[in-house]
């Protein structure tokens, strides 16, 4: 079996074809922010980085700029379990099958952020501030995203 | 259909790479490529399971079309040869080495050692050379050539050789290891600069090479300011005459930390835009991105560079903007190479591979749609990752082509020495068997032996050589001062004083004669002798002869050593510093005493004093074993022949005491005393106890006293402690003591002690605990210690109660605390009132710490008389509170001043008159508590033990009989010689055991009736005020961790208890069935454990019967050795009968121990829950035992029943009835004994070869398949999932 170097580029291609051939819904060019939630019509522009390895390592999700979201660190680093590797984890929060493998792919990550940003997890938070501002003071906290929501859009 | 591809790679099948479907995952993920597969298992590193429906992956062997089902004998030979060549040139290789390390160098070492002794003696031993080498200084008779004499010889040298080097080899290790610390330690900093001062002048801060480090290292930072700092006072401090420069330096450094704030400033503006070039991973990886890419260049650089290097980070900065756009140009054209044009070359990107050099970046750029299409074309093999250099360049004209350059230089650098290791990492394996082999042995062993030569030169002959040489010549002058004086004497007429001094002496000794005989003859003429001996260097030399030049060298160097030290730090200070070349040999030479002092200190602590201690626990607990000696150990067997080994247990033994009174101590600290109390012993929990810092830093002298001290008191608490108790036993002669040590099957159950003490803990814990909070209680109490001690503050032990007459203080009468009163006043109420007892307060309040980690200073402004509001009721008089810091002025290496954490907070407590001999008072009696606790503790297991030893002698003494009686048993008891109190073994091991499991019993008990009267009260915080276990929780609710534990009792219990007055229970119901549950329990326990030992004891027979009756029995009858005596039984071992016994032993002992050895250290790990059932003990220990009996002992019984009823049918005349023969063939063997002789040997060798075949059978399959798996394999294949109900895609 010769090495697959190039495994992760063909691979992108294939997920980039099967996304605009036959796009899930709520994905259009990218990801619509959720609606009924402070996320409504935000515009946030992400980078997905993709390692060598891919698909054997997960991708890593960067808002640009950073959102507020409890999910979100503060450099806009999202924090959800399908963009852990397995393996790793010293606390045993996340099962073994909610974690990234190769199955997974760019249309579910999109997937899990869009159920994130309507469903924070407050457990395993990343953004102290946001968590405490979602837990505690659910106005301000959605105040201060619609602020960012009409930023990201020019308003 | 839908289209099927990987789930991983999502590629469809092709000819070469089917698509497979292992697991039972369906839909879009239903298949995979094998190669994809195998990719993410090793990437995983987790079972080859599927992480979604989790079912097992399956390979299957793919064979040959022609693999045989047999595999042609000459295969098998090749294999075997392979195997046995391999194994041969490892074992070669192994023994060489072993050979080289193991015997060579301790021969080698003895040998050098010896060449080196004769050339500083000029003499041999010997005539000849070679035997001298041989034999060293031992005399040879006979013929010196005879090799048993010069194996002899050899063995003593190398095991006299050896010991040496394992004592030596760890004492320089342990050196090593000190010298590590000692360096490493702040302290050893600190202490050079005390004593020489700083490394840095101002010139060599100012010198601007030393500026050219990594900005962005934040140790570097801080060294600066710290430099800069200095510098500040040092110019504060003095007129330097160079002081310009010094204002030159400073600039220079000044302009350097604005530059450095600029740079941190980009930093930070930097990592907020959060550019994902410069992210974590990024930087792991790449280095180029690293301030340090146009450094070499710099490093030479001199002052007038120093504008261009201030500007630097605004540089780097331009730089760094400018390798950004150079790596997003090379991204997007990463094919480029030399003979290409420097055109972009779209194509080329979907065939090549990702960017190896930075291949992330390229991934995340958007993919150019132009590549599409090339993506369907298979990857081309062996492309090489593009390695961008200079001939980028020119297409980026608006980069620094420095930068470029080096940028590019440094990436190709990368590439190729990641190159270099992957080509090691392949080429590894492949020599994998020859590693061994090609190590060099003779290079190890030369060079081994050539450190040794130059070690043994260094350390033994010149210092041996020089020593001598001091010794020689001191000698001399002081001959020469000597007969000076003579003669001075006689000039002056002083030699007739002297002659009469002389008369005097010899008077004397003739008065006592025995005395003086004794000192001159153990004293005084060994030393003389020895002194002679050195000075004419008589050989051959005894050790302490050897070692007095040695030990002179040594301390001439060690003293001069610190001459030199002394007066470089009288020298030096921190203003004027030693620099250069001698203050590396200062740093040297002090870090060597220094490792030295700790080394000293450490032995002292660690090993003499624990051996001391030892020492005098032998001496105390003597008494327990022999009333007939002084030191046991000199009697006991092994011991008293090997001295090293006497070290040992004594080490050994005071090792653990130490440990047992440090952990009492710990446990009165955690628990009972009032923190503070035990100010002056370091706790280990204590952050600041820093072993090696301590050791370092103190002065040597202190720590001696200290260490001393600490001897004093140990002394008295082993002698005192224990010495006492064994004494009393042995005065009054009691037989309690001594133990009883031939009851050695006690030895059999301490495994169980071991296990039930360490599943108990907790519990002996808990009630150990309990106990001494309540001796301390009681004794502070008794003593008016409370305050002091415990923290208690009561304020009627304030003073004492005088009472009107005896009888008002027989009565008890109660004295009105809340007016206390003087003396005096006292005297005068008895007088005028009818009170019967007064209070009358004394003693004083004084100022204690409150913590166990004060500093030594604060201590000694402590312990001062305070009123109740803390006025000090005398003025503070600093002078003379402590001689020993007199002696030891707290200097510069005071405690206080690098303690970590101390927290000086004192608190006020009570100090009641005579408190020095009430503190020994409280002292003693702890001591009498402890005696009471140890000595009631082991008689009542002893007694409780009793019993069942009694059991046991009888089982052993019935079966000494050669024929069982009932009678013998009833005799016996009377006979058993067991007297009831004596101390034994046996007695003490189980006896502990059922005293532990009453205790665990009444625990349990106990807590039952608790919550049943706290269930009645329905009061649950307060309940139990009368009972020490509760009162004991709440003093120390603090301690969450006795409370949660009791808490946790407490409902588990009272859960219980509401369960059973459900079912309509009081609560004597319930205390009946735990004790019928104890009993039920201790049964089956009981008698689980009997079945084992029973089982494990017929085992053991059965396999000795074997190699008794199969082996022993038919070769002495063959050789005509006489007949067994089964009542001592031996075997003959030589050359016939051993390899027998291994081969018979692999079917008898060696199956029996491979499951014994587990279970029992199972036992021993886990407790005897898993093992102990029936049903493990009957497969594992019984049932063998019935397959031995049917397979062995059925035949040999039906043969010989057989052989029996023959006789008797053939030969019916001779008996008179059946029984009759039987009797007479089998019980008296007194026919056919030379045939039925062999029966067991034959029955056994049939049993065995059956066995033998079979496992030969097994192993040649085994080995079938391995070989088939070498040679007729083509690779292995994936399993796709059985109910599948669709077909394999098409390939």
């Amino acid at each position: 079996m010769p090495p697959r170097v190039n495994t992760a580029q063909r691979r992108l291609l294939k997920e980039y074809q099967q996304l605009t051939k036959d796009s899930p819904e709520g994905i259009v060019a990218g990801p619509v922010s959720p609606q009924d939630t402070p996320y409504e019509n935000g515009v946030f522009p992400a980078r997905l980085t993709f390692p060598t390895d891919y698909p054997l390592s997960p991708p890593k999700l960067v808002f640009t700029p950073a959102i507020l979201h409890p999910n979100i660190y503060a450099n806009g680093e999202v924090c959800i379990s399908i963009l852990h590797p397995p393996g790793d984890d010293p606390h045993q929060y996340e099962r073994a099958e909610e974690r990234w493998s190769p199955v997974q792919n760019v249309e579910k990550i999109l997937l899990s952020v869009i159920s994130m940003l309507s469903e924070p997890n407050i457990e395993s938070g990343a953004n102290i501030d946001a968590c405490k501002l979602w837990r505690d003071d659910r106005k301000e906290f959605e105040r201060t995203v619609r602020r960012d929501v009409r930023r990201s859009l020019g308003l | 259909m839908e289209e099927q591809f990987c789930r991983i790679c999502r590629g469809e099948a092709t000819p070469d790479d089917p698509l497979f479907y292992p697991c039972k995952c369906r839909g879009s993920i239903k298949y995979i490529h094998q190669g994809c597969l195998e990719e993410w298992l090793k990437h995983s590193g987790r079972d080859p399971s599927c992480d979604i429906c989790h079912v097992k992956y399956k390979f299957t062997t793919q064979f040959k079309e022609d693999t045989p089902d047999r595999v042609p004998l000459k295969l098998i030979f090749v294999k075997f040869k392979d195997t046995f060549v391999h194994l041969f040139r490892y074992g070669l290789t192994i023994s060489g080495l072993l050979f080289g390390v193991l015997i060579q160098i301790p021969l080698f070492w003895k040998a050098a050692s010896r060449l080196f002794t004769w050339i500083i003696d000029g003499a041999m031993p010997h005539e000849d050379f070679l035997i001298s080498l041989i034999y060293g200084e031992l005399q040879v008779e006979g013929d010196p050539y005879e090799l048993s004499k010069i194996a002899s010889a050899l063995t003593s040298s190398y095991f006299d050789s050896l010991s040496f080097l394992l004592t030596w080899i760890p004492i320089h290790l342990i050196l090593f290891l000190e010298h590590e610390w000692v360096s490493r330690d702040p302290g050893f900093k600190t202490l050079i600069l005390k004593k020489i001062g700083p490394a840095e002048t101002i010139v060599n801060v100012a010198r601007p090479t030393n500026l050219r480090h990594n900005v962005n290292d934040p140790e570097y930072n801080e060294r600066m300011l710290r430099e800069v700092q200095n510098l500040q006072v040092m110019l504060e401090n003095r007129n330097h005459p160079q002081n310009q420069a010094i204002q030159d330096a400073l600039r220079v450094i000044e302009q350097r930390q604005n530059a450095l704030q600029r740079e941190r400033r980009n930093e930070l503006r930097r990592r907020n835009n959060e550019d994902e070039l410069l992210d974590e991973e990024d930087e792991d990886q790449d280095p180029d991105f690293e301030p340090r890419s146009g450094e070499s260049s710099d490093n030479e650089s001199d002052d007038t560079r120093d504008e261009d290097d201030l500007l630097r980070p605004e540089r780097l900065d331009r730089l760094r903007e400018q390798m950004r756009r150079f790596d997003h140009q090379i991204e997007h054209e990463p094919e480029l190479d030399d003979q290409r044009p420097i055109i972009p070359f779209p194509n080329a990107l979907a065939a090549g591979p990702p960017n190896a050099v930075n291949p992330r970046r390229q991934i995340q750029e958007p993919i150019p749609a132009r590549v599409w299409e090339a993506f369907h074309e298979p990857p081309r093999p062996n492309e090489q990752p593009a390695a961008p250099n200079a001939a980028n360049a020119p297409i980026l004209p608006n980069i620094d082509q420095e930068a470029a350059a080096a940028l590019a230089a440094e990436r190709r650098q990368a590439a190729q020495a990641r190159g270099a290791a992957a080509a090691a990492v392949a080429a590894v394996p492949q020599e994998d068997d020859d590693v061994l082999l090609s190590l060099p042995i003779y290079m190890i062993i030369v060079g081994g032996d050539a450190f040794l030569a130059v070690y043994l030169f260094i350390a033994y002959f010149v210092p041996s050589g020089f020593g001598n040489l001091i010794f020689y010549c001191t000698a001399l002058l002081a001959n020469g001062i000597l007969a000076a004086f003579n003669k001075f004497l006689i000039i002056t007429g002083g030699k007739e004083g002297l002659n009469r001094l002389f008369d005097l002496a010899i008077e004397t000794k003739d008065k006592f004669p025995i005395t003086s005989e004794f000192i001159i003859y153990y004293f005084i003429s060994p030393v003389i002798t020895t002194l002679d001996n050195v000075y004419r260097h008589k050989l051959p030399q005894s050790t302490i002869e050897r070692i007095i030049p040695l030990s002179i060298f040594y301390g001439a160097i060690y003293s001069g050593i610190l001459y030199y030290l002394s007066s470089k730090t009288k020298k030096h200070s921190r203003n004027n510093p030693l620099l250069g070349f001698e203050r590396k040999l200062f740093v040297l030479l002090l870090d060597l005493v220094c490792t030295f002092k700790v080394f000293l200190i450490f032995a002292i602590e660690l090993v003499f004093f624990p051996m001391y201690c030892g020492f005098l626990l032998e001496l105390s607990l003597t008494p327990i074993f022999s009333y007939d000696t002084a030191l046991i150990l000199s009697k006991v067997f092994f011991i008293k022949d090997y001295m090293p080994l006497t070290f040992f247990v004594y080490w050994a033994a005071g090792t653990l005491y130490m440990c047992l009174f440090a952990l009492f101590v710990g446990m009165t600290r955690k628990f009972i005393l009032r923190p503070g109390v035990l100010f002056f012993i370091r706790s280990p929990e204590d952050p600041n106890a820093r072993l090696i810092h301590d050791a370092l830093v103190r002065p040597f002298g202190l720590q001696i006293s200290r260490i001393a001290l600490s001897g004093f008191v140990y002394t008295l608490f082993i002698l005192i402690g224990f010495g006492a108790v064994t004494q009393l036993f042995k005065l009054t002669g009691s037989s309690v003591l001594p133990l009883d040590l031939k009851s050695l099957s006690g030895v059999f159950f301490v495994n169980f002690i071991v296990y039930t003490v360490r599943e108990q803990m907790d519990l002996i814990k808990k009630y150990v605990r309990q106990y001494w909070i309540r001796a301390f209680r009681i004794t502070s109490k008794k003593l008016k210690l409370s305050s002091f001690i415990l923290g208690k503050h009561d304020s009627r032990e304030r003073g004492y109660v005088l009472y009107r007459n005896l009888k008002a203080q027989l009565e008890g009468a109660k004295p009105d605390y809340t007016e206390p009163k003087s003396r005096s006043q006292a005297k005068e109420l008895f007088k005028t009132t009818d009170v019967r007892a007064v209070f009358i307060p004394d003693g004083n309040l004084v100022r204690a710490p409150k913590h166990d980690t004060v500093s030594r200073k604060f201590v000694r402004k402590l312990f001062i008389p305070v009123s109740k509001d803390d006025k000090p009721l005398k003025s503070i008089n600093d002078s003379g509170l402590d001689k020993v810091d007199e002696k030891y002025p707290l200097d510069e290496f005071d405690d206080s001043e690098d303690e970590l954490t101390t927290t000086n907070q004192y608190e006020i407590v009570y100090r009641p008159p005579y408190f020095g001999t009430r503190i020994v008072l409280f002292l003693a009696m702890l001591w009498i508590f402890a005696a009471l606790l140890i000595v009631s503790a082991i008689l009542t297991a002893n007694i409780c033990g009793k019993p069942f030893t009694y059991l046991i002698q009888l089982f052993f003494n019935v079966t000494k009989e050669e024929t069982f009686k009932w009678s013998h048993l009833y005799s016996n008891l009377g006979q058993s010689g067991i007297s009831l109190y004596q101390l034994d073994t046996t007695s003490l091991a189980v006896g502990s055991q059922i005293v532990i499991h009453l205790l665990a019993f009444y625990d349990n008990a106990i807590q039952k009736r608790h919550i049943q009267i706290m269930e009645g009260e329905d009061v649950v915080g307060e309940a139990g005020n009368d009972n020490g276990q509760q009162e004991a929780a709440a003093n120390h609710a603090a301690n969450e961790d006795i409370a949660n534990v009791l808490e946790q009792d407490l409902i588990n219990a009272r859960e219980q208890l509401r369960r059973e007055q459900a079912n309509g229970d009081n609560g004597y119901g319930s205390i009946a069935r735990d004790v019928w549950k104890f009993i039920l329990i201790t049964g089956s326990i009981f008698s689980v454990t009997a079945f084992f030992f029973i089982s494990v004891c017929i085992n053991i027979a059965l396999c000795v019967s074997a190699h008794i009756n199969a082996i022993e029995s038919p070769y002495r009858h063959f050789y005509g050795k006489g007949e067994i005596d089964y009542t001592s039984i031996s075997f003959h071992l030589d050359y016939i009968t051993i390899p027998l016994h291994l081969l018979l032993a692999s079917f008898t002992f060696i199956p029996f121990l491979m499951r014994f050895r587990p279970d029992v250290s199972k036992i021993l790990r886990e407790g005897p829950d898993e093992v102990l059932t029936f049903k493990n003990v009957f497969k594992r220990y019984a049932l063998p035992i019935i397959s031995r009996l049917i397979s062995v002992e059925m035949i040999v019984i039906l043969v010989k029943i057989g052989i029996t009823l023959n006789e008797y049918f053939e030969h019916s005349f001779q008996y008179t009835s059946l029984r009759a023969a039987f009797y007479y063939i089998l019980v008296q063997q007194a026919i056919y004994k030379d045939t039925l002789i062999y029966l067991w040997s034959i029955i056994i060798g049939i049993n065995v070869a059956v066995r033998l075949s079979f496992k030969g059978y097994e192993l040649f399959k085994k080995i079938n398949e391995q070989i088939k798996e070498e040679y007729y394999t083509t690779g292995k294949t994936l399993e796709n999932s059985e109910n599948s109900e669709e077909t394999t895609p098409s390939s």
